[in-house]
């Protein structure tokens, strides 16, 4: 075999082991800003990654979700329940995603609500959506706000305390996350709210959430699909 | 030999680990990468490596996370055809070394024509020229790229 031969199919060899690891990022490789699929397909797959994406589909909403409509898509452990409820109704949220114990208790959970504020108004905008807050959960205390990214998306995000008396697995410790991203030129923006509760074994406190447990996947997976 | 799997390991594996990583810890989980990883039993790995890493990602620039991968892999695909076709032919060796550049950047280009799905980004296009040159140039200590003597003869 000349020298020539073994260094053509040497370079055959090599070209194409590059390729195929080029087809393990495929296809998202050359789709990173600007994924304008408007005909996705609606809800959620499921992959053999034990994850499965949620994608946002305007056909599904009513009223507020669906005036104030946004694509984005995120991807969540397949062990994780889908609310029913979200995203029909008065429900403020698209999606709801939750990891309970087997006596529904909350160990962490993911939603998404609709916004539609400008980035200047975010800090006002979230001592608003704090204050409805309070008036849901017993205990609640507002502890940190400040800006804060997610992915590559800038946001505003406050952190929050609550409390939960006489579950099932007694008292509990709520901790609360809710990110506000802003709308771009060609799309809204979206409210990110996270919860955890002492309950999981892994989220050990509010600087915890999105930041330990399986949150961190859900959110670092979260994209605007018309970006 | 020895410098030969030095230079493999510096030129080609390290990049394409670097790229790989920059995958496996902030992409889509979405892409087939995944499915691999979960077939080769190391799933949950990369899944703790994903939480592990996913603070340092408000802090990374777009294009490390969306343009640099691209472009290792072209530092790597150059550095490799480099290295095979070290001391032959100048035609033949150019357009083997040429590879990791025209299908890098090309694929942007075809991006911007419409030829190839996704959507043109400057910067990839940028980092994978800067990439191929900066192969050809990193390697040229060990490979000489002027012409041989074989090329004087034909």
């Amino acid at each position: 075999m000349t020298s020539q031969l073994k260094r053509n199919l040497l370079s055959v060899a090599g070209l194409g082991i590059f390729v195929l690891l080029a087809l393990g990022s495929y296809p998202s490789t050359n789709s990173n800003r600007n994924n304008n699929n408007s005909s996705k397909p609606t809800g959620v797959t499921t992959h053999s990654a034990g994850m499965t994406t949620y994608s946002n589909s305007s056909g599904n909403f009513t009223g507020n979700l669906k005036d104030n409509y946004v694509d984005f898509s995120f991807d969540y452990p397949s062990a994780w329940k889908k609310d029913p409820g979200a995203g029909k109704g008065d429900s403020p949220n698209f999606v709801k995603v939750e990891q309970t114990t087997d006596d529904q208790i909350t160990l962490e959970n993911f939603a998404v609500g609709y916004f539609t504020g400008q980035r200047e108004f975010m800090p006002k905008l979230a001592n608003q959506l704090s204050e409805q807050f309070s008036s849901g959960f017993p205990e609640y205390k507002k502890v940190s706000e400040g800006e804060t990214k997610v992915g590559r998306y800038d946001g505003y995000e406050f952190r929050f305390t609550a409390h939960a008396s006489n579950t099932p697995k007694g008292d509990l410790d709520v901790w609360g996350r809710v990110v506000l991203l802003p709308g771009a030129d060609n799309r809204k923006g979206a409210a990110l709210i996270m919860l955890a509760t002492s309950a999981s074994d892994k989220v050990r406190g509010v600087d915890d959430v999105g930041e330990k447990g399986e949150l961190p996947m859900v959110l670092n997976s979260f994209k605007f699909d018309k970006d | 030999m020895r410098s030969r799997v030095s230079f493999i390991l510096l030129h080609v594996v390290l990049p394409l680990l670097v790229g790989g990583l920059i995958y496996a810890c902030w992409r889509d989980y979405t892409l087939p990468m995944f499915r691999w990883f979960e077939l080769m039993g190391v799933g949950p790995f990369v899944q703790q490596l994903r939480i592990t890493m996913t603070p340092l990602q408000a802090g990374l620039p777009s294009w490390v996370e969306y343009s640099a991968p691209d472009a290792m892999w072209v530092y790597a695909l150059t550095a490799f055809m480099a290295l095979v076709w070290k001391g032959t032919n100048f035609r033949v060796r150019a357009i083997w070394i040429s590879a990791g550049l025209l299908l890098g950047a090309g694929s942007e280009l075809g991006q911007l024509a419409g030829f190839v799905p996704g959507s043109f980004d400057a910067w990839d296009l940028f980092l994978c020229v800067l990439a191929g040159v900066l192969a050809l140039v990193l390697t040229s200590e060990r490979i000489s790229f002027k012409r041989s003597t074989n090329d004087v003869a034909t």
